[in-house]
């Protein structure tokens, strides 16, 4: 009796340890990305304070030139711009793609030029829905360093301004 | 009975098993690391830097050695024979291609650390050069930092991933140099912005950070290509630094010091203190790193000119 206890006592842990390790290892159900685009237009229009060049600092893993400006939509790459962009110059970029209805992550990054290093430094934000202004944002660098932020932008569901427009 | 001792005995094996794992993982460890071979010891730094613990990481120069005028002994080609991959300066600082040499002798690949860098071209008696030592820009050093990475992520594939995180940080931490050595410069006025060193190893260094270089000796130490001080050079020299107004003057930890201490006693001004050029300092020394040789250099200049 005492054999068949001991068996029947291995195969109650062995046997909860194997269906642990089967429970845990479930893979976890996937993230959709298949989030739906907003509709209506999207545009961008960025000003910096300096002359936006390529940072000598960056890493490179790739063939591509490092950007002098970089701005990315849920992680979506909307614009990269490698050459010398004047000071003060605004920078529109129209047709912009990537935005979802709800929390939008918004990703910027600009790159002073080391002779400024002594000096913050600011880059203006205007982001605009069927030519409207929803969003403006200035974003200050320590000096000597990029000017980079992540914020988050709400858009609207589509109905929601609708119901804006007519009520 | 027998199912007791049948089911012990398994237990027991399974026990015996698991206790083995450790030593085998253990022997998977102590595998032989990638084994790379720098020519200069800035070039192992910035190496290992990216490779952290992945790789075994060798330079052929010894700490204040200098590149121009070493000749490589068995000893070196020996480690080349050792190497996965040999890395060199490039732009002639190897008097002779050394190192180039070495790695074609022992047939083991090989990568330049400057390509990509936009050389500062030196008029040698009428001859174009490229500067070598480009080390001496931080925007340059991120330059070796890159094709150090492109080349070492061939070699472990597995730590590519660890190679490029530690790159990443390495570039902010040279970004944070040359910020830090140009606030230092600020309260240096330009008219005093006057770097006299024993041979032309700042020209990098002074074009980044607003410097008028003067280098008694020339391009190389070495004897191969427009080196060697001549007495109109010498009166030049010493005319120039009477003219100019300069302060201080500077001596190399990688060049014999006698030369500049003669000009200095010539034109009448001291010597400011003792700058790591072609080598980096020997380990325990404020030097033994790329940073801690570009502030140290940083320190005694802004020192000695303010």
């Amino acid at each position: 009796m005492r054999p068949l206890a001991a068996v029947a006592i291995w195969v109650v842990l062995i046997g909860g340890l194997a269906f642990y390790t089967y429970v845990r290892e479930e893979p976890a159900p996937a993230i959709s990305d298949e989030v739906e685009e907003v509709r209506g237009q999207f545009s961008l229009r960025v000003t910096a304070t300096f002359v936006q060049e390529p940072d000598p600092f960056a890493l490179r893993v790739d063939d591509r030139q490092p950007p002098s400006l970089l701005v990315r939509i849920n992680g979506r790459e909307v614009v990269r711009r490698t050459e010398t962009i004047a000071a003060g110059a605004p920078i529109v970029v129209e047709q912009v793609k990537g935005f979802v209805e709800g929390g939008n992550e918004f990703y910027l990054e600009s790159n002073p030029p080391l002779a400024l290093a002594g000096l913050p430094q600011a880059v203006r934000v205007e982001v605009f829905q069927n030519r409207q202004l929803i969003l403006e944002r200035c974003i200050w660098a320590e000096p000597g360093w990029k000017v980079a932020a992540t914020f988050g932008i709400r858009i609207a569901p589509s109905r929601e301004l609708e119901k804006h427009r007519h009520g | 009975m027998p199912l007791f001792l049948l089911l012990w005995v398994a237990i027991l094996c399974g026990t015996i098993g698991v206790g083995l794992c450790p030593g085998i993982s253990k022997a998977q460890e102590s595998r032989e690391k990638p084994f790379i071979l720098c020519s200069t010891t800035q070039i192992a730094d910035f190496t290992r830097q990216v490779v952290g613990d992945r790789c075994t990481v060798r330079s052929v120069l010894a700490a204040g050695a200098d590149p121009h005028t070493y000749m490589p002994t068995p000893q070196d080609a020996r480690l080349a024979l050792k190497a996965d991959l040999c890395i060199e300066n490039g732009l002639h600082l190897e008097g002779k291609n050394w190192m180039a040499t070495l790695a074609k002798d022992a047939g083991k690949p090989i990568i330049t650390a400057t390509a990509g860098i936009r050389p500062i071209e030196l008029d040698v008696g009428g001859e174009k050069v490229s500067d070598p030592h480009a080390w001496f820009s931080p925007k340059n050093a991120a330059i070796y930092v890159n094709n150090i990475l492109a080349g070492v992520s061939g070699l472990d594939s597995e730590g590519k991933g660890q190679f490029v995180a530690r790159a990443a940080l390495y570039l902010q931490q040279l970004r944070v140099l040359d910020v830090w050595i140009r606030e230092q410069f600020n309260s240096i006025p330009p008219d005093r912005r006057i770097l006299v060193t024993s041979h032309d190893a700042f020209n990098y260094f002074a074009a980044e950070f607003g410097f008028k270089n003067v280098a008694p000796v020339g391009w190389s130490t070495g004897s191969e290509l427009g080196a060697g001080m001549t007495p109109e050079r010498f009166k030049l020299v010493v005319e120039s630094i009477k003219a100019a107004g300069v302060r201080a003057v500077f001596v190399e930890t990688s060049v014999n010091p006698k030369l500049v201490r003669e000009v200095a006693r010539a034109a009448g001004v001291r010597v400011g203190g003792e700058l790591y050029s072609d080598s980096m300092g020997p380990p325990g020394s404020a030097g033994e790193t790329y940073i801690g040789m570009m502030r140290e250099n940083t320190i005694t200049i802004a020192e000695a000119l303010k």
